[in-house]
């Protein structure tokens, strides 16, 4: 029997890529050849095997649950009353936090703080790689239900970007993009909804943000953009709508697919103004 | 402690680190100052206590002083805008 299929990118939330037939397409890295691109559907992307513990996936679900009616009322353009901005904000840490990429990212935190402080470096807050990351993996709810982590999100101004007529965002295998520090004022948070919208936040112009929610067309370079952004933040594919896979979106893909590698940093104290 | 005024502030902590939220509702003012022996001191405006200075020691001052003079924005404009802890 095949070990539990855990999504780390649930089916309602790559559903909007699919046509009418059930169809996206996945591109992914195959070795040095470049990128290749091949069909799928939304529930056959964006899992992992045994990923999480029966405990975890079942609060995952319930969380899901929750969280669907949001999603559908931002696709619809609906403005969100301030319960609902708080679940979406949680949304998007528990989006955040429960992909591969960050989980192992968040476990090797630790390691990072004590390389940082100058601090004896056998010394370790777990005792094994393993420890750390099972550890990691339990917290994942107790991330998403961060109440100390909501201001920096719940706080700022939304922005849902409609992509311009012929083109269309795709979505990597990390889904929510946090570009910076989540304290800092020039932080992104960039979560594509669908091939249409996508969505940001931010402080639209200087601290203190307003809470606001707005829709905005973009330009077809500015999609392109974000699309970049989105391959670069991606561990190893992102998706698209059948329509929108063409030779320039691989090139794109291609050039920027698992370009970061690096989810989450630590403070460079050098540059502290001293 | 006394409370000082804007210039003496200044003078105090040379090394300001000034936080304007910019709306008209608080304005609120960090300064910081670097000691001889490397601590730093922090002019903390906390309501109602007014002007409070804590000192950090340097090994987890850059940590500190870094993370709260950003994070207490957004404490309290939460606390402002939802009325209440996050």
């Amino acid at each position: 029997m095949n070990s539990p299929r855990n999504h780390i990118s649930p089916k309602f939330t790559n559903d909007p890529w699919a046509n009418a037939h059930g169809q996206l397409v996945v591109i992914r890295r195959v070795s040095t050849k470049g990128v290749v691109a091949r069909p799928s559907g939304p529930n056959n992307w964006g899992h992992e095997r045994d990923l999480y513990p029966a405990n975890v996936e079942e609060a995952l679900g319930r969380f899901e649950n929750a969280v669907a009616p949001v999603y559908r009322l931002l696709l619809e353009g609906s403005v969100l009353n301030a319960t609902q901005r708080h679940l979406w904000s949680h949304w998007l840490l528990c989006q955040f936090g429960r992909t591969p990429a960050i989980l192992l990212s968040i476990a090797g935190l630790p390691e990072q703080v004590i390389s940082h402080l100058d601090l004896d470096p056998t010394a370790n807050l777990f005792s094994s790689t393993d420890e750390a990351i099972i550890s990691t993996i339990r917290g994942i709810i107790d991330f998403a239900g961060n109440r100390r982590l909501v201001p920096y999100l719940v706080l700022r101004d939304w922005v849902i970007y409609r992509a311009a007529k012929g083109t269309s965002f795709i979505k990597g295998d990390n889904p929510v993009i946090i570009q910076g520090a989540l304290i800092d004022d020039g932080t992104r948070i960039i979560y594509p909804l669908s091939p249409n919208l996508c969505f940001e936040a931010g402080i639209l112009g200087v601290f203190p943000p307003s809470q606001l929610q707005i829709e905005h067309t973009i330009t077809a370079e500015q999609v392109r953009d974000i699309n970049k952004c989105i391959a670069h933040c991606a561990e190893r594919e992102v998706i698209c709508t059948v329509d929108a896979n063409n030779p320039e979106l691989l090139a794109d893909v291609d050039a920027n697919l698992g370009g970061s590698g690096d989810f989450l940093r630590v403070g460079d104290f050098s540059k502290w103004p001293f | 402690m006394a409370i000082l005024e804007v210039s003496e502030r200044r003078r105090a902590f040379p090394f300001e680190a000034k936080i304007d939220l910019g709306n008209g509702a608080g304005l609120f003012s960090a300064y910081a100052r670097v000691n001889p022996d490397r601590t730093v001191t922090v002019l903390n405006f906390e309501p109602p206590l007014g002007f409070v200075e804590k000192t950090y020691d340097a090994s987890l001052a850059r940590v500190q002083l870094s993370t709260e003079l950003r994070d207490i924005r957004w404490k309290w404009l939460y606390q402002h805008v939802y009325g209440s802890d996050s």
